[in-house]
């Protein structure tokens, strides 16, 4: 066979003993796949699994509503089936093997099967948790805890659960607030709350906690922070939730202290079940039927899938209430709308980036480099195997090449690092050409100085210039650099002096806004804060333009009604030149932002901080000048023209509202008309 | 005294004012932000759900729309399991089959009529086995659908302005017959009383089969009132119960597809129903989508190419393969799989005349829907080709289909030579920080260097073509409307010499137009017209790219007028090898100055121009549909697959079959299949040659353009397995050249393909070396051998 193939044939037989069904593997598939860019953002890739089986039912025994599914040591699925009070036990080719707990159970929902082989059933009807052998024999049942540590107002609804292998069980009860109910299964007592989700504290709750009454707090409910949807457990006893509609942290790995050790880019609003694959991959499935596939450490590797809509092709859901990983990687995903479950197995390409996955997590970067050149073949846009392979050049000191991986790969703090190398080893053999260039540098300029002072060449030209032509402009530009050295003086000039002027200050604006587009797209890789290939100039170029306009108009009518003595000019040109430490520093910060690394950021950060500071003193002490306020009234001041700009900005909000309204009601108008005249 | 108080306190009023606007927008703030918030009481105990209620539902709100599902229709009588039992064979010439009257016959068939209903049955006369075209005792259900289900034609019909098809069939509308029999078959007028409406149906015995025809001249509406809206032609000949009888249904879905007649448990509420040719933009809303992340999370089912669809009982061993020969531009074929609304499997042709579609009448909110004014332009026409014996199987049907194309002269054969497919890709744009960008992938000089390194290592016959030559790129420069090559691909090789040297080097290379789109972004006052949908807007071709969001398609003229530009254009510069993509298969109904036009006007104006083009260039078509196959050199994107419906039970390569040895084909590309080694071993069953997207640069470049679909392409990865994949196929089509298919047999994962020199080869699926007919056949590996 062909030589390349050759190699992903070994090693799909290495991850896989599977059984090619040839009738659906090749298919054209009805959902495209995606992956994650560095920047967190979807890019297609090749299709990560297809589907190879369906299941409606085990034997003759249809399900209806099922909630969970759970698979065996022995590979055998059991599905929770909620609609008929039971648990069905049957086997990947849909021949039944057992029904469990037909009379004991009345609604069951979450199931586990635990590593002593037990299987353990949330109901909640009966507000109980029964502990079944694999056999379908009752052994044991949990009922609502009766400890004070329990809460006496608490709920107990069970509706998932699991089990670790110290025997305790972890429960989520529909409506309990307080966190995951963990109760021993040996002893049956309540041993506390594990891992509550925390609300989100915003300036608004805590603005309404300040003038609210008790009353009106406790009718809050967003006070009440959700609850975990789903649970799972891996094989080192981390436990796993997924929480439905939370903007953050919808999914979270927690460690023993039940805190989270996991932060993902990129997770449904509405997962429903999560588990865990052989590599400790972990795979979510949101209830929108999109099923996700991530690192251990959460990079999103693959997400297909969605809802079926009438499409009635293969792979889409109706919904998805289940999702189980066996130990060949395939992934069972039940519907609860059609009633059946559909088996996933994965293709070429996804053993391929498995294999290489498996030998980069166990720290073998080197021998990972070659599946990861060979994902890259097939995908180049896939980061996650640039981020790998760049992993691999690194530990091979392969600084250049790791620079170029994880650039590709948008990974900045591995770009970082190899670029600090690589400039460690051009800092070496350069440092001494630098030093010649910094003294002669330095010579040039002491000549020079002295040459001038002795025939004053510059001097003499520049007074015959301005003798010739008007040079004013040039002169108002060149004022700026006063603003540094003596800015109240400066303030001065611009007030009585006339030493600026409208057009100066603007073309200072225009100066600003390239300082500002070059910042913003053109900084070092490490630093930039805009994504490749994405420019908004338009948007920009209105947004700061606005800003000055908006800033300057509010300042210069809340002066004018406040007795200020500066006229429109002084405040303009004050405003502008007020940013003087800006259009002097900045371009060394951008020139800067290309060459430094992590290690240097305090840096630029401190620079920044300086030149803010620096312009908002300039601003301030600019308003107290021009208008010759006191301190505090000048405080007053700034005060009032911040909220001439809310306002401001409210109204051409509610402008703009009412005329796309009315747009848009002429419009139909219009078209009402002429579609009756055509349809005469 | 009030005005001179106010005047003399002015700084009084604006305190005032600016105090209002102060309390007034802080009330507002507060008020919009967390009103919803505190609105609920008490932290509600939650309910215990009662068994046997549903769970409660949280409904996500991530959709951008939320799509319109139509509710499943209702079941029918899918409790009354109980078999049939109507006669499979009948041992010799009857007078009267199930009250059908003997009515003629010729060498092989023959065939019985039952006025009533003017259904007919089928009957091998060697086998004596038989197939009805109506069921005899309905299940128990509602009238109409009783009504339907004995009838041969099924008229529907659209009243005044109401939008809902109302059917009228041989029972249902009281209609009055006149039929009259000859030598061949039979003529039978239809008038309905109450409709005012008559038409006609002709049935004639053929050779192996009959032919049922609705002419349109003979379609009378004479009430304002009632207008013939479509037509089902024999939907239930070959019917069977849930899982009464063997065999399948054949729908011709991508490369071609089976449902298996079995008993589904009910569990597939919805039929096969697929436009032929592709869904019509101008009418049909496109499926409401939901976005997922600002992108389209599907992809599209695969359209029908041929007018075909088949129906096989392998345990009589009688089948027929039904052809549209007239009214395809206006057909549907719809397959219902037993529980898809009755208990039986149906696979039929329904042809449509007149459809209602949604007229905004606002901006953003708001439409009604309209009756389509005038009726499609075409008569009806469905050919039933009958298998039978051996030949009752799907590949007895493309057997037939090849057949009949050659006889027909729908398609001629055309050399039969191997040549892998490079296709280059030459640039796209991306956005820059005041203009778009160019990002040339494969230069001139750079498409010359990956042929001719080709070349030198032994990848002798190369087809390729080039996409995105024209100036701004593969999108930005759509429509093409001049030879203008893009500058940034020109390094030291011009267009023109590049051209020159493939001719040389004996190289195929084609230049790529789509002669159906064009980029309203970029061309926003260009005097090319847009198609118009019924509803009088611009149909939008979305396609979610990071530059441009959306195309529009041309009016046909437009396509016209531009092809017929580029013309003399193409000659100048010496092109002589040209591919036409987007036209060769899309079809559509458009309006134009409150008209309407249907889609066998379009399909008029694109035939006329292909066939010119075809007359002066050596022309390619991409997945052309079946009406211009005559015309193409070959069939590029060949699709390998189906689109895996639920219903469907197997994938079969029907167009392969069909036209293995006739037109050489071309595989869909190899670098974005995720499963190699399989579609490489599906290019060896079916035939297909070699597809590759080849850039020179890496394809990571183009990720900020519409192009970032493609995400593997760079030459240097691809040398070697494109040699591989060139010398074992081209091995295998040394064996195989010129020679068309005469057996397909899958059995166990393992595909037997005969050819007509005598040479069969097995492909093995599985992953374990298989024994059959004497021959071991290695895991995942194929083996040819050479016929005597």
């Amino acid at each position: 066979m062909l030589k390349k193939n050759k190699m992903i044939t070994f090693l799909i037989f290495l991850v896989t003993f599977s059984l090619v069904n040839p009738s659906h593997s090749l298919a054209n598939t009805a959902y495209k796949t995606f992956t994650e860019d560095g920047y967190g953002n979807y890019v297609e890739t090749q299709t990560a699994y297809t589907v190879s089986e369906t299941i409606f039912k085990f034997g003759d025994e249809l399900f209806r509503q099922a909630s969970d599914l759970k698979i065996d040591q022995n590979g055998l699925l059991y599905v929770s089936d909620t609609g008929n009070g039971r648990i069905l036990v049957g086997t990947r080719d849909g021949e039944l093997v057992g029904i469990i707990g037909e009379d004991v159970l009345a609604r069951p929902n979450g199931i586990f099967i635990s590593e002593d082989e037990k299987l353990y059933v949330a109901d909640e009807v009966e507000a109980k948790v029964f502990v079944f052998s694999l056999e379908g024999e009752l052994l044991s049942e949990f009922g609502r805890p009766d400890s004070i540590l329990f809460g006496s107002s608490s709920t107990f609804v069970p509706e998932k659960v699991a089990v670790d292998r110290r025997d305790n069980i972890y429960i989520i009860s529909r409506g309990n607030s307080n966190g995951i109910i963990q109760i021993n299964a040996n002893s049956g007592q309540f041993i506390g709350y594990f891992s509550p989700n925390r609300t989100v504290v915003t300036p608004l709750t805590m603005f309404r906690r300040a003038i609210f009454s008790e009353e009106q707090l406790a009718r809050m409910i967003d006070m009440v922070p959700p609850t975990a949807h789903n649970l799972n457990i891996d094989d080192r006893g981390l436990v796993y939730t997924v929480t439905q509609g939370v903007s953050n942290e919808a999914i979270k790995k927690l460690n023993m202290a039940g805190s989270n050790i996991i932060d993902m880019n990129v997770f449904d609003p509405f997962p429903s079940s999560i588990d865990i694959g052989p590599l400790e991959n972990i795979f979510v499935a949101g209830e929108n039927g999109f099923i996700y596939e991530y690192t251990s450490e959460g990079n999103l590797l693959f997400v297909f899938g969605g809802r079926d809509d009438g499409r009635q092709r293969v792979g889409l859901f109706g919904k998805i209430s289940a999702i189980v990983v066996d130990e060949r990687g395939h992934l069972y995903a039940l519907d609860p709308e059609k009633n059946q479950i559909q088996i996933f197995e994965p293709t070429e390409f996804t053993n391929l980036v498995h294999e290489a996955l498996t030998l980069y997590q166990n720290g073998d970067y080197e021998a990972s480099k070659e599946p990861w050149q060979e994902v890259i073949r097939l995908n180049s846009l896939f980061d996650f195997a640039n981020l790998g392979l760049g992993e691999a050049y690194f530990k091979e000191e392969n600084y250049e090449a790791a620079l170029t991986s994880f650039r590709l790969a948008k990974y900045k703090d591995g770009y970082s690092d190899a670029f600090w190398e690589l400039r460690n080893v051009w800092m070496r053999e350069n440092i001494i050409n630098l030093l010649y260039i910094a003294l002669g540098l330095f010579i040039l300029k002491k000549i020079v100085s002295r040459v001038e002072r002795k025939y004053r060449i510059w001097n003499s030209f520049k007074s015959k210039m301005d003798e010739k032509y008007n040079l004013k402009l040039l002169k108002d530009l060149v004022f700026i650099k006063n603003m540094i050295r003596h800015p109240i003086d400066s303030f001065y000039s611009i007030k009585y002096e006339n030493k600026t002027s409208i057009l100066s200050s603007t073309i200072f604006i225009f100066l600003f806004f390239v300082l500002y587009v070059l910042e913003k797209y053109y900084s070092g890789f490490i630093f930039r804060t805009v994504e490749d290939g994405e420019f908004a100039i338009g948007t920009d170029f209105v947004m700061v333009f606005g800003v000055f306009l908006l800033v300057i108009t509010c300042n210069y009518l809340v002066c004018t009604i406040n007795d200020g003595e500066g006229k429109f000019q002084h405040i303009y040109s004050g405003f502008v030149y007020s940013f003087a430490p800006y259009f002097i520093i900045k371009p060394f910060v951008i020139i800067f932002s290309n060459i430094l690394t992590f290690n240097e950021v305090y840096l630029l950060n401190f620079t920044n901080f300086f030149i803010y500071s620096w312009v908002a003193i300039l601003i301030v002490i600019m308003i107290k000048e021009i208008n010759d306020y006191t301190l505090k009234e000048t405080i007053k001041i700034i005060l009032l023209t911040m909220f001439t700009i809310l306002i401001a900005v409210l109204l051409i909000f509610i402008v703009y509202v009412l005329v796309a309204q009315m747009l848009s009601f002429f419009v139909s108008i219009f078209n009402e008309g002429v579609y009756r005249i055509e349809h005469r | 005294m009030n005005i001179v108080k106010i005047k003399a306190k002015p700084k009084t009023i604006i305190k005032l004012i600016l105090f209002l606007a102060i309390v007034i927008s802080s009330i507002i703030f507060l008020a919009t932000d967390d009103s919803p918030e505190i609105t609920v009481d008490t932290p509600a105990v939650p309910s215990v759900p009662e068994p046997g209620e549903a769970p409660s539902e949280e409904e996500p709100e991530t959709e951008v729309e939320q799509p319109i599902q139509a509710p499943p229709p209702e079941q029918i009588g899918l409790d009354e399991a109980g078999p049939e039992n109507r006669a499979k064979f009948v041992e010799s010439r009857q007078e009267e089959i199930d009250g059908h009257r003997f009515l003629t016959e010729n060498s092989k068939m023959e065939m019985y009529v039952k006025e009533e209903n003017l259904s007919i049955i089928m009957r091998d006369k060697i086998t004596g086995a038989v197939m009805y075209s109506t069921i005899q005792d309905p299940v128990q259900s509602n009238e109409s659908w009783t009504n339907f289900m004995k009838s041969s034609i099924v008229m529907e019909y659209l009243v005044g302005t109401n939008i809902v098809t109302y059917r009228a069939d041989m029972y249902s509308g009281n209609p009055q017959k006149n039929v009259t029999y000859h030598e061949n078959g039979f003529n039978a007028e239809i008038y309905y009383p109450e409709l005012e409406i008559s038409f006609e149906l002709a049935v004639t015995l053929t050779e192996a089969g009959f032919v049922a025809e609705i002419p349109r001249e003979k379609i009378q509406e004479n009430n304002e009132r009632y207008r013939v809206s479509g037509f089902y032609v024999y939907p239930f000949l070959g019917y069977s119960k849930l899982g009464d009888r063997e065999g399948y249904m054949f729908i011709p879905d991508g490369s071609g597809a089976l449902i298996h007649l079995k008993d589904n448990d009910g569990k597939y509420r919805q039929p096969y129903s697929r436009m032929v040719y592709g869904r019509n933009v101008g009418i049909d809303d496109p499926h409401v989508l939901s976005l997922f992340n600002n992108r389209n999370p599907f992809n599209d089912p695969e359209d029908i190419l041929a007018p075909v669809f088949g129906m096989v009982q392998t345990d009589s061993e009688i089948g027929f393969l039904g052809i549209i020969e007239e009214g395809q531009f206006s057909a549907r074929i719809e397959a219902y799989p037993s529980g898809a609304i009755l208990p039986y499997n149906w696979i039929t042709s329904k042809f449509i005349y007149r459809q209602v579609y949604n007229q905004p009448t606002s901006q953003d909110s708001g439409s009604m829907v309209v009756r389509q004014r005038n009726k499609n332009n075409f008569d009806i026409r469905v050919r039933y080709e009958f298998v039978t014996q051996e030949n009752a199987n799907y590949f007895g049907l493309a057997e037939t289909y090849r057949n009949y194309l050659l006889d027909n002269n729908l398609i001629a054969k055309k050399e039969d030579e191997f040549n892998v497919r490079i296709d280059l890709f030459g640039s796209d744009l991306e956005q820059g920080l005041l203009f778009k960008r160019d990002v040339p992938m494969t230069t001139f000089s750079q498409a010359s260097n990956i042929l001719n390194t080709l070349q030198a290592n032994g990848v002798e016959n190369i087809l390729s073509i080039y996409k995105g030559w024209q100036n701004k790129g593969i999108y930005g420069g759509l429509p093409i409307r001049s030879f203008n090559p893009e500058s940034a691909l020109e390094d030291d090789k011009s267009l023109q010499s590049l051209l020159e040297e493939t001719r040389e080097n004996n190289i195929d290379l084609f230049l790529h137009h789509d002669a159906l789109r064009i980029n309203l972004d970029e061309y926003r006052n260009s005097r090319y017209k847009v198609m118009r949908k019924f509803n009088k807007r611009r149909h939008t071709d979305d396609v979610y790219g990071n530059v441009y969001r959306s195309f529009h398609f041309l009016h046909p003229e437009s396509s016209v007028e531009l092809l017929e530009r580029m013309k003399p254009n193409y000659i100048n510069n010496n092109v002589e090898n040209i591919l036409i993509s987007g036209i060769s298969n899309e079809l559509f109904s458009f309006s134009e100055n409150n008209r309407e036009y249907d889609r066998i006007v379009t399909k008029e104006y694109y035939e006329s121009i292909i066939s010119d083009y075809d007359s002066t260039f050596n022309l390619m078509l991409e997945q052309p549909f079946s009406y211009l196959w005559k015309y193409t050199d070959a069939i590029i994107d060949l699709p390998s697959g189906s689109s895996d419906y639920v219903f469907t039970d197997e994938d079969i390569p029907f167009l392969a079959l069909t036209l293995r040895g006739i037109v050489p084909m071309y595989s869909e590309y190899v670098n974005f299949q995720a499963n190699q080694v399989e579609f490489f071993l599906q290019l060896v069953e079916q035939g297909l040659k070699p597809s590759f997207l080849i850039t020179h640069e890496d394809p990571s470049a183009l990720i900020n353009t519409n192009s970032s679909h493609i995400y593997s392409s760079k030459f240097d990865l691809y040398e070697e397995i494109i040699e591989d994949y060139y010398f074992q196929l081209k091995e295998i089509h040394e064996k195989t050249k010129g020679s068309m298919i005469t057996n397909y047999e899958r059995s166990n994962g393992v595909t037997t393909v005969t050819y007509d020199n005598g040479t069969i080869i097995y492909v093995n699926y599985q992953e374990n070396d298989v024994t059959i007919g004497g021959q071991t056949i290695e895991a995942l590996s194929y083996k040819v051998v050479q016929g005597r």
